[in-house]
């Protein structure tokens, strides 16, 4: 019996809508209720930039796996069994 | 947004005088405690590198860590977001005539209350450790004359110095609103 790789972007993809959506909510508040100033435009931009960078990074390294890939469960453990490298390695 | 040269329910020569959110020092822990969350996953891989080299290039435990890591740096950058907003939506603001009061508590839950300055009964500031005496940061207490619950300036700069202006500000508005009712009592008066 094997794995799917893609399985593991399920929990991701979960995490990403909800992360996404406090994102919206944090920069929702700060435009109704903050004070009018650079602050708290500043905050948002730093909000935005800050997602976007670990969104693309975390991007980067999900793109170099091969997530079409099963893995047999046999060789999920133990670990020093390793399988072959999803990273092409 | 909420502008400060336009206050909502302004009254006519409503001026601001203090303008006050919490202390630096809570921005600090802020990002000491984010920073310290966002730099475990690097001892983590340290830590499991060195048990088990080979987990990390495995062909299934490679991509969950990087999955794992991304939803980790994920959460943790909201919930600085959210931690910083609250920092800064807690706003008190001390006008010529009345003390605003803002409080948010973490995304859902905000509070927006105000009180006359004429109403102010009792001002107490407390700083209460070893931190908030050295940096000069604690709390200020404002009680009314009525039974409602007292405001309540967490975390501020220089609590003393905010007490004693909040102290004259609302004898000034008392002697003012005094002159006023005068003013009004003796016009209705006949001659």
């Amino acid at each position: 019996m094997e794995i799917p790789l893609w399985i593991l972007l399920i929990p991701l993809a979960f995490v990403l809508a909800f992360t996404f959506l406090f994102l919206l909510f944090n920069i929702f508040h700060l435009a109704k209720y903050g004070i009018v100033g650079r602050g708290a435009i500043g905050l948002i931009l730093v909000y935005i930039v800050s997602y976007c960078f670990i969104l693309v990074v975390g991007a980067t390294a999900i793109l170099d796996v091969t997530w079409t890939q099963s893995v047999p469960i046999k060789n999920l453990l133990p670990f020093t069994s390793g399988g072959s490298s999803s990273f092409g390695i | 947004m909420i502008n400060l040269s336009s206050l909502p329910n302004a009254l006519p020569d409503e001026k601001i005088v203090l303008f006050l959110r919490r202390h630096w020092i809570d921005l600090l822990r802020i990002f000491v405690f984010s920073g310290v969350l966002f730099v475990l996953p690097v001892v983590a891989g340290t830590l499991i590198e060195l048990a088990n080299p080979n987990l990390i290039i495995h062909a299934f435990w490679g991509p969950a860590l990087i999955v794992t890591l991304l939803a980790y740096l994920l959460v943790i950058l909201v919930l600085t977001f959210t931690e910083l907003t609250d920092y800064w939506l807690d706003v008190w603001i001390v006008t010529t005539e009345r003390i605003i009061n803002t409080e948010q508590n973490g995304l859902f839950n905000r509070v927006v209350s105000e009180m006359a300055l004429y109403q102010v009964q009792d001002v107490t500031s407390e700083t209460k450790g070893v931190l908030e005496t050295f940096l000069t940061f604690g709390d200020v207490y404002i009680q009314t004359a009525a039974e409602r619950e007292r405001f309540e300036f967490k975390n501020i700069d220089n609590p003393d110095d905010v007490k004693i202006a909040i102290t004259g500000l609302a004898k000034m508005c008392k002697a003012r609103r005094g002159k006023e009712m005068l003013q009004n009592a003796t016009d209705g008066i006949p001659e």
